[in-house]
């Protein structure tokens, strides 16, 4: 079971830990018990199996806890060696009482690690500059399958908020999960599930209660599945105390209404800042003007910064000192752009969400979000329809949902991780979970066109134009904004190399590459002078010349569902000119299927000495079941063996 | 005054700019207007930034190093720049007089207030009672655009009786029209390794050919000079600095930057230095090897008189691979070598009483064993050239890492590495091979010679399919793999830190990345894991999706291993030499039967291709009217090549690959031509 934070992802990732040492004394009587439980039978490749989770809070006083953290794992296979890396954080204000780890290895030696032993370290996300997180660690001695490895702590905890969430499921089963929480006297709870029935809990003592489960699956890594915690039993608790009721969470409505109050402050102009939202907006009366010259401000004068202590995974810095300074995280970036707005006549609010879609799930309101982004009230002549990100509350308030952290898609449309996911916006003072929109597979295109020469040697020469908008053109920004005109080349030519040899790229031309707003257009010019086969008589030509479209999916039964990223529509029309000196003679069939969650076809078509060749594929949905596996991989063979297929050309006499 | 080696240490190496600074905040040069005007580079289109004044200044006696940098940001992406990270240790170093500020192009300036943060990377024990405790400072620059220019500087200090003269790395991945840097040696005398006393400095370089190189200057001093009163230093300004930009298959990036290592001396010359060196190393091996009681024992157990003098070799060498080899397990924590008693080897007999030792600890026990029995055998200190290639010229015995062992067998040396898991008799891990470094000469002198290069059978795959092809374009059968030599010690070696279930996964997972998708690969029986002398076989069953229609016909692959293989070199510009780690072969022999309704049209010419170094051929052929064969055979016989090559080496790949998707054009058998 792991306790949902928004460092957890980070905990449990590889670390490189010190070498430990010292001072062997017996495992404790829990950890034996839990050694000696009878385990039910595992897949051969199970690499571990956690025998005990469990976890007691004692309530302190709202938003303060003492966290007393046990955990058992038995490790079956080499690869599970990982589980002896043992890692708890420990928050600014908070405290480490006690850390250790005992361990008994396959010949029963046992072995046990003590506070002094485990190391401190940062921890470092990548994103942000500074965090005020700190980590304790160590690796288990004697880990080698067979071996049991026990974890300890206790930590004495702040929260902002009186909610506490778990996940019980892993990448490895679960045998026992338990988590019991002592309230002080006359204290309440309520408790909200996600992803199975709720579980009664037992009373253990007064003001304890207790909830147990058992042998949970794994959830194993597969690739193109959704985040394992959209998808783990989960548990909220709720606690507060006597009469008073839930304040500050338990539902949306209370979480929205903590955020507001916590960012109540945030939002005050200066004088200058005030000036640059007027004079940004300039000679712009309508709405998306106003919205467009802001939000580009955001996109590319404000440095994406990250610097969280304290409160402040939560709580955004004051758009003064964001103004000042220009740089700042994702909620910073909200709150600026929501300032300027404000001072320009448009109101907009936070939007809380999280970049992997599920993990927000309508029935377990929880403050565990990792982005901030902002929903735009579109007045009320405003026609929306030019916008694909707009969602209306329950109030019917429309708004649009914009990320001013997103430097490269557009005002009105939302990158595919946020699509088509559950977010809190704070609208009126309250929350009020919505839902954004999946964008419509045109709104997400990559199209080819390419013109092009066959010689009777079988030298290709041609032209593709390739049209990018969506993520798809999110992707390839991204990518090539970061590189210098070398690299870009470089880049370029590696993804040609996908599908032609030996070619020769005369010309690379990007275009609207700093104009999010528009497709992203490059236009290739290239020969490739040993495209075509030529057997004999015979040349053989693949009319697939550029882009590759067949996913690899492994052969092993699939336990979880395929998720993509967005819905998508893909063209590709490429017209041949065929040498004189030969005749077409086979040409393939033309293909069309159709799963439902997505279609593909192509087709060629011959007029006199041209060939085209055009075939379309279109994602509809991005959450397919386990059981639409074979139809997946079947489309997928269709469409590798049509990306072969070739079209055979005979000398003419 | 402690220096026991001569290098900063490793986390320092992060430290790309330092600098001492102690200069007011507002004694920033003057920055040119064409400066605040630019808006691309020429010499690199579209780079992010562009530094354009960077000066380091070491200052040894006043135990202070310093980094000025000033950084033009060209592009969104370049506003990263003003983003800087010091990581530092925080056991004798400090971080302090940071400073900075924004320019924009229009000349207005703010100036860096905000906070500088100090955040532990890891502090804690390092083992064997060492500690460690490294820090990073990080702040960043406000109001950084595109146009910005960001100026930061800020120092390094240090002990007092510390002294770490500098690693200059020049290039990096930014341009430079402007670097400069600068070293004040200590002038006194220095205890250092061996504790010898060591006085002056000097250096090695790797730097443009045509472009400056450091130089002494003389300073003034006074009568009343200390120890500690520089006498001299040594600068380098260097313009219109080119970055490092990396590609595949190149040297280790490392050997490529430009770059200036600082030591101080102790020896006149760099022969003397290595001589010396040399005795140091040699003699710390003789003590090693040195106890010969229960090794002469084992030996006479081991070999047999009537055994040939390779024989004996081989069997001793069989020996030193049963014991545990503690380089290529997970490594134990201190507290489980307590628990079983185990300890630093000392002596060759200690490797023998633990049955354990690393890597060189087993190098050393086999050559102890093999001298027990007669046999004339030294070490050689070697490099790991995925890293590093010796310099002679760099005065640091850091750069030797390893040791293998060389055996005089019937007059001639055989150079031997039973302390690399699953390597065979006469190989060695490649990264020790075509490697100079040092060997011992005798117990007492040593020289510098290059360990042989393993030939290109030495690393070979050899692949065999027998599969029937269905009517539907699916073919089925059975694979049989060899894996050779250092191709076998490479799995051999994953294999060991897995389970029957994870090698069979391995084996699986790599013929599968070699077929189309959606193929389905099972291994059959159980491959030799651990019989090292001979190659990794392994029996698979395949069923592939293969052929594709082309209307009447079917186009089937041949060569049906190489079918998901990309071109090697896909740029058609080169900056860097090329590099691949060893020689290489493959052989494919592919037998694909048809069925009866089907019948060829057309085979894939043969082709030929050779250089000097490489060859590729292919031989496709009717077995019987309905049996077709195809064979491969693809050789690098070449490892570094200079850019100038790289055209030849690209036209020969691309030829590979276009010769690897030709097809065989297959038909009803009552339309095929005969061919």
């Amino acid at each position: 079971m792991r306790m949902r934070s928004k460092t957890y992802f980070f905990l449990v990732l590889g670390l490189l830990l010190v070498s430990i040492a010292h001072a062997s004394s017996a495992a404790p009587d829990w950890v034996r018990q839990a050694a000696s439980s009878t385990l039910p039978t595992y897949e051969p490749d199970t690499k571990a199996v956690v025998l005990l989770d469990e976890v007691r809070i004692a309530i302190s006083g709202p938003a303060e806890y003492r966290e007393h953290y046990r955990r058992v794992v038995k490790i079956l296979r080499p690869e599970g060696r990982e589980e002896a890396d043992l890692a708890v954080y420990v928050r600014d204000k908070e405290k480490l009482h006690q850390v250790h780890c005992w361990s008994i290895d396959r010949s029963g030696k046992e072995f046990e690690l003590k506070d002094k032993d485990f190391a401190e370290r940062g921890a470092f996300f990548g994103y942000d500059l500074y965090n005020d997180l700190r980590l304790r660690t160590a690796t288990c001695p004697g880990a080698d399958p067979g071996a049991v490895i026990a974890f300890e702590y206790e930590v004495q905890r702040r929260e902002w908020v009186n909610e506490l969430e778990w996940g019980f499921q892993e990448s490895v089963p679960v045998h026992e999960a338990r988590v019991t929480v002592l309230l002080p006297p006359g204290w309440e709870f309520k408790t909200l599930w996600a992803n199975g029935d709720p579980v009664e809990p037992s009373r253990a003592g007064d003001g304890t209660w207790e909830w147990t489960l058992r042998d949970l699956p794994a959830i194993e890594h597969e690739p193109m599945s959704p985040s394992p915690w959209s998808l783990s039993r989960r548990l909220g608790l709720i606690y507060f105390p006597p009469g008073s009721g839930p304040s500050n969470a338990g539902s949306w409505e209370a979480l929205g209404r903590w955020y507001t109050q916590l960012t109540a402050d945030r939002r005050t102009p200066t004088l200058e800042l005030s000036q640059k939202a007027q004079q940004l907006v300039s000679g712009k009366s309508d709405f998306d003007g106003k919205v467009q010259a802001l939000a580009s401000f955001m996109q590319s004068d404000v440095r994406y910064v990250a610097i969280e202590i304290g409160i402040g995974g939560y709580q955004p810095h004051p758009a003064a000192d964001i103004f000042r300074a220009r740089y700042g995280d994702c909620k910073d970036k909200a709150t600026l752009l929501s300032t300027m707005l404000r001072e320009v006549g448009i109101a907009s609010d936070y939007v809380l969400i999280d970049t992997h879609r599920g993990n927000v799930t309508p029935a377990l309101s929880s403050p565990h979000f990792n982005h901030a982004i902002l929903a735009i009230e579109l007045p009320p002549t405003t026609d929306a329809s030019r916008y694909r990100s707009v969602v209306t509350s329950k109030s019917g308030v429309r708004f649009l949902i914009f990320d001013p952290t997103d430097p490269y898609t557009p005002v009105g449309d939302l990158r595919g991780d946020l699509q088509d996911s559950y977010a809190l916006l704070m609208a009126g003072g309250s929350g009020e979970l919505i839902h954004t929109p999946l964008a419509p597979p045109e709104a997400n295109l990559l199209s080819r066109s390419g013109h092009f020469t066959l010689s009777a040697e079988g030298v290709l020469s041609g032209e593709i134009v390739e049209s990018r908008s969506g993520d798809h053109a999110f992707h390839e920004r991204a990518s090539l904004m970061h590189a210098s005109q070398q690299e870009r080349t470089q880049q370029l030519e590696h993804r040609l190399s996908r599908s032609l040899r030996g070619f020769n790229l005369e010309n690379a031309d990007i275009q609207q590459l700093d104009h999010s707003q528009q497709n992203l257009q490059i236009v290739f010019k290239l020969t490739d002078p040993g495209y075509a086969q030529i057997r004999g008589p015979l040349m053989l030509v693949r009319p697939r010349v550029m882009g590759e479209k067949a996913l690899v999916l492994e052969r092993k039964p699939r336990r979880l569902p395929f998720q993509f990223e967005d819905a998508s529509r893909e063209t590709d029309v490429y017209e041949f000119d065929l040498p004189k000196e030969y005749a077409i003679d086979d040409v393939p069939e033309p293909v069309k299927v159709d799963m439902g969650f997505a279609t593909y076809e192509s087709k060629i078509e011959i007029t006199g000495t041209k060939l085209r060749y055009s075939r379309e594929f279109v994602r509809r949905e991005v959450l397919l079941k386990p059981d639409q596996t074979e139809a997946l991989r079947k489309m997928q063979g269709i469409i590798g063996a049509d990306e072969s297929v070739a079209v055979v050309l005979k000398r003419v006499p | 005054m402690k220096l026991s080696n001569f290098w900063i240490p490793v986390y320092l190496v992060f430290l790309v700019p330092i600098f001492l600074v102690t200069q007011a905040r507002a004694d920033w040069p003057a920055i040119d207007p064409e400066d605040r005007k630019m808006t691309d580079i020429a010499e690199q289109k579209g780079a992010p930034a562009v530094v354009l004044l960077r000066e380091e200044v070491a200052d040894d006696p006043n135990n202070n190093h310093s980094v000025y940098m000033r950084i033009k940001v060209l592009t969104e992406t370049g506003k990263r720049y003003a983003d800087v990270e010091i990581p530092y240790s925080k056991r004798g170093f400090r971080v302090d007089s940071v400073s900075g500020r924004t320019v924009h192009a229009d000349g207005s300036i703010v100036p860096f207030n905000g906070r500088v943060f100090d955040k532990v990377v890891v502090k804690g024990k390092r083992g064997r009672g060492n500690e460690i405790r490294v820090h990073v400072k990080s702040f960043t620059l406000p109001d950084v655009q595109v146009g910005s220019i960001l100026d930061f500087r800020y120092s390094l200090r240090y002990d007092d009786h510390s002294f770490y003269p500098p690693e200059w790395i020049v290039q990096n991945e930014l341009f430079q029209k402007s670097a400069t840097f600068k070293f004040v040696p200590y002038p006194g005398d220095l205890i250092m390794a061996h504790e010898r006393v060591g006085r002056g400095s000097a250096w090695t370089s790797y730097l443009p050919s045509n472009g400056p190189k450091p130089q002494w200057h003389r300073l003034m001093t006074s009568s009343v000079a200390t120890s500690r009163t520089a006498t001299q230093y040594v600068d380098l300004a260097l313009t219109n600095v080119p970055p490092l930009q990396e590609e595949p298959y190149m040297p280790p990036a490392n050997m490529l930057r430009y770059r200036v290592q600082f030591y101080y001396t102790i020896d006149s010359s760099a022969d003397a230095f290595w001589k010396q060196e040399g005795k140091f190393w040699s003699k710390d091996v003789e003590k090693f090897l040195d106890h010969r009681g229960g090794i002469q024992d084992l030996v006479a157990k081991t070999v047999a008189a009537a055994d040939t003098p390779e024989q004996k070799l081989r069997k001793l060498y069989a020996f030193v691979t049963t014991l545990e080899n503690q380089s290529f397990i997970p490594k134990r924590q201190e507290e489980e070598e307590k628990a079983i008693s185990l300890k630093p080897n000392e002596s060759a007999e200690d490797v023998l009483r633990q049955r354990s030792g690393t890597h060189d600890d087993l190098n050393r026990l086999f050559a102890a064993m093999a001298r027990a029995a007669g046999f004339p055998a030294w070490m050689m200190w070697v490099p790991t050239r995925d890293d590093t290639f010796f310099q002679h010229e760099l005065l640091s015995t850091h750069q030797l890492s390893n040791e293998i062992t060389i055996v005089q067998l019937n007059g001639k040396d055989v150079f031997l590495d039973p302390g690399t898991k699953y390597c065979p008799y006469g190989l060695m891990d490649w990264r020790y091979s075509g490697s100079q470094g040092l060997r011992q000469k005798s117990e007492k002198e040593t020289e510098f010679i290059e360990s042989p290069l393993s030939g290109y059978n030495q690393a070979q795959i050899q692949r065999l399919a027998r599969v029937q092809l269905s009517e539907d374009g699916k073919v089925e059968g059975t694979v049989k793999i060899g894996f050779y030599g250092l191709e076998a010690m490479d799995r051999r070696q994953k294999g060991s830190l897995t389970d029957a279930e994870g090698r069979k996964k391995l084996l699986e997972d790599e013929v599968r990345g070699w077929l189309p998708a959606d193929s389905e690969v099972t291994l059959v029986g159980s491959p030799n894991w651990d019989d090292t002398e001979v190659h990794l076989a392994a029996d698979f069953k395949i069923s592939a999706p293969m052929a594709v229609g082309a209307g009447k016909r079917l186009l089937i692959p041949l060569h049906i291993f190489q079918v998901n293989n990309k071109p090697v070199f896909s740029s058609s510009e080169r900056i860097n030499p090329i590099y691949f780690w060893n020689l290489t072969r493959e052989i494919d022999e592919v037998h694909i039967a048809l069925p009866a309704t089907l019948e060829v049209e057309s085979l894939p010419a043969d082709d030929t291709l050779k250089l000097d170094y490489a060859l590729y051929a292919t031989n496709q052929k009717r077995e019987t009217p309905n049996t077709i064969s195809a064979r491969r055979d693809l050789i690098m016989g070449g490892m570094a090549f200079p850019v100038a090559e790289y055209k030849n080496l690209k036209g020969f790949f691309d030829k590979v690959k276009t010769g690897d998707d030709q097809q065989m054009i297959a038909r009803g058998a009552a339309h095929a031509d005969a061919k």
